[in-house]
């Protein structure tokens, strides 16, 4: 007899469907299509999602913004990124959160996220046109946020980390005042080629 | 036989896909002390101006998206069926893109497969989204009659959710 986790698992893995969560379990999934890998996580009324995207995608998505080609091989080789979802589904109260807080953990210690404010220096330091950094800024998971119940965004997380790196990733947040965290386990940042 | 058994297997995973779609909330919070919403005045791809100042005594829907963002591109075709209830009576709504031109929204817009025939304004300088509270895209904002902001909704929605309807005929109905 399988596990029941082991079936759904292997469902989501075929399917590259994501599953209804509950407790802490992540779920990990694999995109058929075109190997990316996602992590979802649903604890204490929140819910986190990350899903790879492959240093191309960061490639083409910053180049239609109107960066220039240096600038977008540091996005799509110089950090690993990951399309981000985080939402407000039940927690009792407004919640809020800022990615300051939130910390990778690798078998080296642990680390914060590369914030949107440390590549705005770097654009600064590039003389990123304006228009462009706007962009980026609204393209960036938002920094710091109050999401009332329903409220979430999507959005991209980025991570000092080679490509391929695997790591967990604790995620905080303040529900009432009062510090509540997660751990997301087992993510691994995109390849070159995710296939 | 076995091969019932992945299918109702599928088949459950597809029902607990939808039932976890619907389970997620459509609210909109109420902003507290209902701050007076910053003026702004717009083009449309048509090139005419919209000022929102102008639509006092009506409830105004303010959405600011941009294409590159799924969600916004996902909410798009709610805000239409959301448009066609309540167009007609004291109700306007504006979805301000962010920092691209027209013929980057022509193409989104064609590419949706829905005609979208609320007005559709550019703030291609990223002026207007600065002076509104607004930290990620989208985020939707209820003006109501006096000009003032009593709703405010992070990340998309399905506008025409009967609890969505709900809250802004209730402040339509309130003039």
């Amino acid at each position: 007899m399988l596990p029941r986790q082991f079936l759904a698992g292997a469902v989501v893995l075929v399917l590259g469907l994501p599953l209804p969560l509950s407790g802490a379990e992540p779920i990990h999934a694999i995109d058929p299509d075109n190997g990316v890998e996602s992590w979802e996580i649903r604890t204490q009324g929140v819910s986190l999602r990350l899903a790879q995207i492959l240093p191309d995608q960061v490639r083409g998505f910053y180049s239609a913004r109107g960066f220039d080609a240096e600038s977008v091989e540091l996005l799509a080789t110089g950090a690993c990124v990951f399309q981000t979802i985080f939402r407000n589904e039940s927690a009792k109260r407004g919640i809020e959160f800022n990615l300051a807080d939130w910390r990778v953990l690798t078998a080296k210690g642990e680390q914060p996220l590369r914030l949107e404010r440390d590549w705005q220096q770097e654009w600064g330091k590039r003389r990123v046109p304006a228009p462009v950094r706007t962009a980026f800024r609204f393209a960036l998971y938002p920094t710091e946020h109050r999401y009332e119940i329903g409220d979430w965004n999507m959005g991209m997380t980025t991570y000092a980390l080679p490509l391929g790196s695997r790591f967990d990733l604790r995620f905080v947040w303040r529900e009432n005042g009062e510090r509540r965290e997660a751990v997301l386990y087992g993510t691994r940042c995109a390849k070159e080629t995710a296939k | 036989m076995k091969p019932a058994v992945p299918f109702v297997l599928v088949f459950a995973l597809m029902l607990l896909q939808v039932a976890r779609a619907d389970s997620t909330p459509q609210t909109m919070m109420a902003v507290p002390d209902k701050p007076a919403a910053p003026d702004f005045a717009l083009k449309d791809a048509d090139r005419k101006l919209h000022r929102l100042s102008e639509q006092r005594g009506k409830v105004v829907l303010v959405n600011f998206w941009a294409t590159w963002c799924p969600p916004c591109r996902r909410e798009m075709p709610s805000m239409q069926r959301a448009w066609e209830k309540l167009q007609g009576g004291n109700f306007e709504m504006y979805a301000v893109n962010v920092g691209e031109d027209e013929d980057t929204i022509f193409g989104f817009t064609f590419s949706t497969g829905v005609e979208l025939t609320f007005p559709i304004l550019l703030d291609r300088d990223a002026h207007t989204i600065k002076a509104w509270p607004v930290v990620a895209l989208p985020t939707s904002f209820v003006i109501d009659p006096q000009g003032r902001i009593v709703y405010r909704a992070v990340g998309g929605r399905e506008w025409d959710d009967p609890q969505l309807l709900r809250q802004i005929r209730k402040l339509m109905d309130n003039k």
